[in-house]
């Protein structure tokens, strides 16, 4: 019995982290194993991740998705990098971008390199040397190849795409491997007699039995609060932010290669291109502003015609404190919810659903797996929270009493040392970090203005006129490879125009 | 303001202190640094040390060739390590540094190895692999240029003769500009805040050096002594505590690409080889065996058992402390060596870890007297350590056998809880731990697992459906095949060194 293959499995709620699960789940397993996904037309999606960041490509892989197909379907273009504006003074722009800054020298990383530069005064920014950077501010894309010497190898790229169409795309994925779709509302939960979940009820009064629950419920957590009572930490204290008010707006230019991110007077404003229309929303904290105001101040600062109401949607940052508990794996926002400042909520649950598979349990439900999911889910969270807890500490701005707070609170200490040895030796903590790595906090650090004191001594050891041609030489391989790029819409014209 | 590094001072004109300079030198060449190396009367090594295939790196960003690397310090090829006996007399197992082939990309290649197994059709483990099959046979090949099989591309260490590799990292240092003081040391001189200025020789000369790596071998340095820097016993009472070791001529011998770890009934037998000569060291607890009845075993067991003939070599005793000092840089001073970590000597790679250390350290190159990197280079080793001193007594609580003294205590060591968690995890559905900076590669943990009789009593539920054929037995013929065309380990190197 113990060792025997699950061979049920249901999924409450649909919405991307649903058919997701659903998608990948039906990959795996096949007609092996019976897998249900109830969900109700009458409730709605929350759909706020329409910005990726590259793993997304690895998942619709895994999944044999083709590319271009399904940026049709979800009227998706690519994405370079995150812009932020305004973080650290007003009137400051930086952007992530998915890509390599320079090459590596000597076994020191690019930017002491640079730092060394403009400790002498060159004030061209690291990202003159990044090629993710350059071709996004230019609104060029072109696929990266895969010839290492090529400096086109040396970005990554995501999408921005409407989440709602890639739940229903995934959805047809999903029910072509066999997945069966059961409408209706989940009204009552009941447990085995490990305390594990029996069933779960319907309004129309079907039971639906199973062996494994998926709870993707969203932010009421059907399964893994209501029914399990698995506890939730809150990140707020470091996480302000507990509100969204989002809307669509017409087009009004060729879609950007990025995501924008803009702080306002108590959050900030994300824009996402799609092909046919922008996202927009504004994340707030209601102690520093009403829902009135956020509106008002989103629609001041939208281009294009408004195409939908505003919508206000209230969040509590932090996470389960188990993923998994007895027979139940928690997946998107019934997991947690992290705000979509570096566009994780995708991420989060393409992570989930992974380490699901790379753990699956079989009938016996083996503990030692279970410890190991949520140990692994657990430091996603974490790291996550860390790396979006700096853009808002390392803010200079006091301008209004929430960025004023940001500035003063306490933040977790193993991000405190990262600041602390980034600022004083321009290194980067070694870390196990899957999601954001040496690049993406460097990306960040630097943004925000943290100038490290010192360089790697072994810069030195090359001689100052020779380091600037070298670096001369690298900024112009970069600019020439970009002039080379074809328009980001053009591109999108020619392989995957909706 | 900030005082730039100008000058270091080596503490130790030893292996890993020559190791050192010779490293440091060379990273830093044209930076104007100065290195300067001074004997503290420590000891010496064991007369054949191992690298592990990471090391290579670490010899190629010297510059150094290969080839004039290994025919200068007579250096064979490792592959990994085999142990014998840990599964009954007889049994053999082998952990390889090259890691298993791809099979579908998610799965681990013992889940494939596993599911085979329950369908009653499986050969040992090691069979799968190139490396643990020509290590077995003593031979060796670099992958044909011709002939590009993925398979072949093997993963090898280093076994050195230690007074050749010493002396060839002193003329690298040497030539490097590396001066060595006369005399041995005999104090250090402090400035206010306790960071060290210079040290002073027998010789009544005092060298100052802005820096200062400290290679002793010794239990407590004069540098420990100044930082008051405590060691700590991985072990409240160790259960390996002695090591014994002989040096035979190897030249009638096949010689193995390997290092090997033999468990015997009080202790075990690890044996290494360089070109000409092998190293066997006897580890063992002294409570339990005197060093003459461990001396008689030991050259019993390498002449042949009951020989009368007399010794051919003497036996060297050595203490033995796993453990690790609680840190491993402190203000302007690091250290390094077997001062300052010891394993139980079970794997049998502990000399790598100077290189890891060595390249931590260039990487974290201090600007200054206080270089606030001291904190990243502690983190770095002190996790590093750690993972390896677990690993360990996670291997040596999978006892040999149950009857005697020796192996009953090691079942008992108490596991960490990051290895009862491994081991659960890997007992019930042959899972590893996910861990990104791991010095123990993960197909090593399944390796070291399975040899110790760690059979998973159920598969990943997912092989269970996957219907793609494993391909081993396609995989097995295939590796016979190629390691049949291998030259012997000897006629490679015989080859590789003269050229």
């Amino acid at each position: 019995m113990e060792n025997q293959l699950i061979k049920k499995i249901v999924i409450v709620g649909g919405g991307s982290a649903g058919w997701m699960t659903a998608a990948a789940l039906s990959r795996y397993l096949g007609t092996h194993c019976e897998i249900s996904l109830v969900e109700s037309d009458q409730i709605g999606i929350v759909g706020v991740g329409e910005a990726t960041i590259p793993g997304i490509r690895e998942f619709n892989q895994k999944l044999g998705i083709d590319e271009n197909d399904f940026m049709r379907a979800t009227h998706a273009t690519y994405k370079l990098g995150i812009e932020f504006n305004d973080w650290t003074q007003l009137g400051d722009s930086y952007m992530h971008p998915f890509s390599y800054f320079g090459h590596d020298m000597n076994g020191v990383s690019f930017h002491d390199y640079w730092l060394k530069l403009n400790q002498l005064g060159d004030e061209t920014p690291i990202s003159a040397y990044s090629p993710g950077y350059v071709a996004a501010k230019q609104n060029k894309f072109i696929h990266p190849n895969q010839d290492p010497k090529s400096v086109l190898s040396r970005y990554f790229y995501a999408f921005h795409f409407d989440a709602t169409l890639y739940g229903q795309y995934l959805r047809q994925v999903a029910e072509k491997a066999g997945v069966r779709r059961i409408e209706g509302k989940v009204v009552a939960v009941s447990l085995n007699n490990a305390g594990g979940i029996k069933d779960v009820a319907l309004e129309s009064g079907q039971v639906i039995e199973g062996e494994l629950f998926i709870d993707c419920s969203g932010f009421r957590g059907v399964l893994i609060e209501q029914a399990l009572k698995t506890g939730y930490q809150d990140y707020s204290r470091w996480l302000p932010c507990d509100s969204a008010v989002a809307v669509q707006t017409e087009s009004v230019a060729a879609p950007t290669p990025y995501t924008q991110s803009n702080a306002q007077a108590a959050g900030w404003q994300w824009r996402i291109p799609l092909q046919n229309r922008v996202g927009n929303g504004y994340v707030f904290c209601q102690q520093y502003l009403s829902d009135d105001e956020a509106i008002d101040t989103l629609l001041k600062h939208v281009e294009g015609e408004v195409l939908t109401e505003p919508r206000v949607l209230r969040f509590n940052t932090g996470r389960r404190n188990q993923f998994w508990n007895k027979n139940c794996v928690t997946v998107g926002l019934s997991s947690g919810f992290l705000e979509p400042l570096e566009s994780t909520s995708i991420h989060l649950i393409q992570t989930s659903i992974m380490k699901l598979i790379n753990l699956f349990p079989d009938q016996g439900f083996n503990q030692a797996d279970i410890d190991e999911y949520n140990r692994q889910m657990i430091e996603q969270f974490e790291q996550v929270k860390n790396f979006l807890i700096l853009h808002y500490k390392t803010t200079q701005r006091s301008d209004t009493p929430f960025w004023a707070y940001c500035k003063n609170m306490e933040i977790p200490e193993a991000l405190s040392y990262r600041i602390e040895l980034f600022k004083k030796t321009g290194q980067i903590a070694r870390c196990d970090d899957e999601i954001f790595v040496h690049e993406n906090w460097l990306a960040v650090l630097l943004g925000q203005k943290l100038m490290p004191e010192q360089y790697h001594p072994k810069v030195d050891m090359i001689d100052t006129a020779q380091l600037k041609m070298i670096m001369q030489q690298m900024k112009g391989v970069v600019n020439q490879a970009v002039a080379g790029m074809p328009n980001h819409q053009e591109t999108i014209n020619r392989w995957c125009k909706s | 303001m900030s005082v730039p590094i100008q000058k270091v001072v080596i503490v130790g004109a030893n292996l890993t202190g020559f190791c050192a300079a010779a490293y440091v030198t060379s990273q830093l060449k044209g930076s104007g640094l100065q290195v300067e190396i001074i004997d503290d009367g420590s000891g010496e090594y064991s007369p054949i040390v191992s690298t592990q295939a990471s090391v290579n790196s670490v010899f190629q960003s010297m510059g150094l060739d290969l080839r004039q690397l290994m025919a200068a310090t007579d250096a064979a090829f490792n592959l990994g390590q085999a142990y014998e006996g840990w599964l009954g007399a007889g049994s053999w197992a082998f952990n390889s540094f090259t890691a298993p082939p791809n099979m579908a990309g998610f799965f681990e290649f013992q889940h494939f190895w596993l599911k085979s197994m329950q369908s009653g059709n499986v050969g040992d483990y090691h069979q799968y692999s190139l490396a643990a099959m020509a290590a077995r046979q003593g031979k060796f090949a670099f992958p044909s240029p011709a002939n590009p099989n993925p398979l072949t591309q093997l993963s090898f260490g280093l076994n050195f003769n230690s007074a050749k590799l010493m002396a060839f990292m002193r003329s690298l240092s040497i030539n490097a500009g590396v001066k060595v003081a006369d005399g041995t040391l005999q104090a250090v001189e402090s400035d206010e805040n306790g960071t060290v200025s210079a040290v002073l020789m027998s010789t009544g000369l005092k060298v100052q050096g802005d820096f200062f790596i400290d290679c002793s071998l010794l239990a407590k340095s004069v540098l420990d002594s100044h930082f008051n820097l405590s060691f700590h016993s991985r072990y409240e009472t160790s259960p390996v505590n002695r090591t014994a070791c002989i040096v035979l001529n190897n030249q009638d011998e096949p010689l193995l690409p390997q290092t090997s770890v033999r468990a015997l009934p009080n202790g075990w037998l690890k044996q290494c080889s360089d070109q000409n000569r092998t190293a066997t060291t006897f580890v063992y607890n002294s409570n339990q065996l005197t060093d003459q009845e461990v001396a008689i075993g030991l050259l019993q067991h390498m002449v042949n058992q009951d020989s009368d003939e007399q010794p051919p070599a003497d036996v060297v005793f050595s203490e033995l402390t796993p453990g690790n000092k609680v840190a491993s840089w402190v203000d302007n001073c690091l250290f390094i060596g077997a001062g300052t970590f010891q394993s139980c000597q079970l794997d049998y790679c502990d000399f790598s870890y100077v290189f890891k250390a060595l390249e931590s350290f260039v990487k974290l190159f201090p600007h200054n007297k206080n270089s606030y990197n001291s904190h990243e280079y502690n983190r770095w080793t002190q996790a590093d350590y750690n993972q390896l001193l677990d690993y360990e007594c996670l291997a040596m609580s999978l006892a040999a056998n149950n009857e005697t003294e020796f192996w009953i205590s090691l079942k008992k060591l108490e596991l960490s809880e990051a290895m009862q968690h491994q081991l659960a995890l890997f007992k019930s559905h042959g899972r590893l731990i996910d861990q990104r900076q791991a010095l123990i590669a993960k197909h090593q943990w399944a390796a070291m697992l399975i040899s110790r009789g760690v059979i998973p009593v159920r598969n990943h539920p997912l092989m269970s459906v996957l219907d793609q054929a494993d391909g081993l037995p396609e995989l097995q013929s295939q590796i016979g095949s190629l390691v049949a065309g291998m030259p012997s380990h000897r006629q490679f190197l015989l080859r590789f060194c003269q050229q």
